[in-house]
């Protein structure tokens, strides 16, 4: 009977150490990123959507190639191309004062930029799963055909990327495209704000760390 | 013999059990800080309306929320609107201002566009927070960190401008937008709230007021919120 005792002790010690170890294998000091982002190319198809026009608006599909040096900065080339059209605010306002103010349209913007994610953080969905995501900034320059014409544009925008899996991301962005366009009575400066909702796919589809966790 | 064999199996599997619950049961985190359950928070906050056609509205807000869990709320919030002529209103009074058919009709004066805006707003409302958790801003400095919808509902005060009328209508709110927590009793807040409301926009030159609408308006709003107890709760 004793011994029955002693063993009965000693495995219940075996098992909560046991337990203990099960534990400390998911728990570390330094834990890994779970998305690494640096060395891996992303390609983002998108639906653009003009946010500040009254005159016009435009709708667009876009496609963007980026290639993230590190976790913060990445380079990339961009397209977008727009479908614009007149709104009825357009006939609205030439019905009602008799006056018809000049409307441009965009055909496309092409050009290039370089992002940095200062923010990085992680969010639990209503307490339970977690999401990571990213904020990064983004500036640079291209071509906007607007009015049958292109113009030299510059670029700032920002953008929220969540990431879905180690390979998969949605993205949302307020982009504002600048330049300069000569009107009939005067030269304008425009800005073209848009929101970007694009899906990013990475390649390699993952990342695989150099040492085990 | 038996019996002992009995006894050391089922402590064993006591043991695996209560090994496989430690974590499979376990919250994503551990004596999380709600930031938000059973707090006030009181808001003052600055902002404009966007993309107005013609008539650009500044908006003061104070609002309120008693957030009941950490995800959801209920509160209200008061905004003043101040009203400002877009570039199109401008634009369209210098030209008919210029008309000759009007000029006749009118000699010496100068045309006002009439318009309506947004002059107080009294909602009541419900504050969802679907997102919560924590940034690292630059690699080195943490924040806490959520995303929120509001939905609500109340009155409206529109003010008119260049002849036409005020009048008492509703508004409908839908809107969301980021809380970020410096500290755990007062936070930075970026929202875009639409005020949908039924209005007369504007007039045409003819003094016709346009039929009334169901206009959106979207706007900015910058805000700082305090909460109470200053001291946040804590999960298990």
């Amino acid at each position: 009977m004793k011994l029955g005792v002693v063993l009965a002790t000693l495995c219940v010690f075996a098992s909560v150490a046991r337990a203990q170890e099960d534990t400390e294998k998911y728990i570390r000091v330094v834990q890994q990123k779970p998305f690494i982002k640096a060395m891996r190319a992303e390609l983002m198809p998108a639906f653009v959507a003009g946010l500040n026009e009254t005159l016009t608006s435009h709708l667009g599909v876009g496609v963007t190639g980026r290639f993230h040096i590190t976790d913060e900065w990445a380079v990339a080339a961009e397209y977008i191309k727009y479908f614009g059209k007149l709104s009825s605010l357009a006939t609205d306002i030439g019905d009602q004062y008799q006056v018809y103010p000049e409307k441009h349209l965009m055909d496309f913007y092409a050009g290039v930029n370089a992002s940095y994610v200062p923010f990085v953080g992680k969010f639990l969905l209503f307490g339970g799963p977690i999401v990571y995501w990213d904020t990064y900034l983004l500036a640079g320059g291209g071509v906007t055909r607007s009015n049958f014409k292109n113009r030299a544009s510059g670029e700032l925008g920002l953008g929220m990327r969540f990431t879905l899996t180690q390979f998969l991301t949605v993205s949302f962005e307020l982009r504002d495209y600048m330049f300069t366009e000569p009107w009939k009575t005067t030269t304008k400066f425009v800005n073209d704000v848009v929101f970007v909702a694009g899906l990013g796919l990475f390649a390699p589809f993952s990342h695989t760390y150099k040492y085990a966790k | 013999m038996r019996r002992i064999l009995v006894c050391v199996m089922m402590l064993l599997g006591s043991g695996f059990a209560w090994a496989k619950t430690g974590l499979t049961d376990a919250p994503s985190i551990r004596h999380q800080q709600l930031l938000r359950k059973a707090r006030h928070e009181l808001t003052p906050a600055i902002g404009a309306t966007m993309n107005d056609i013609y008539c650009r509205n500044m908006l003061i807000q104070l609002g309120y929320v008693y957030h009941i869990t950490d995800w959801i709320g209920v509160g209200a919030e008061f905004s003043y609107g101040v009203g400002f002529k877009t570039a199109l209103t401008s634009q369209i009074e210098s030209e008919v201002t210029r008309d000759p058919e009007w000029l006749e009709k009118n000699a010496g004066a100068k045309y006002q566009l009439g318009r309506t805006g947004l002059n107080i707003l009294a909602l009541a409302k419900a504050a969802i927070v679907p997102f919560s958790g924590k940034i690292v801003l630059f690699r080195n400095f943490g924040a806490y960190v959520d995303f929120h919808v509001n939905l609500g509902g109340g009155l409206a005060m529109v003010k008119g401008y260049g002849g036409l009328d005020d009048s008492t209508t509703y508004a409908v709110l839908v809107g969301g937008g980021f809380r970020f927590f410096p500290m755990n009793w007062w936070s930075v807040n970026l929202d875009v709230s639409d005020y949908m409301v039924p209005r007369v926009l504007n007039r045409a030159a003819t003094g016709t007021p346009t039929e009334k609408k169901f206009t959106q308006n979207p706007a900015f709003l910058f805000g700082v919120s305090f909460f109470m107890p200053t001291a946040p709760g804590r999960g298990n």
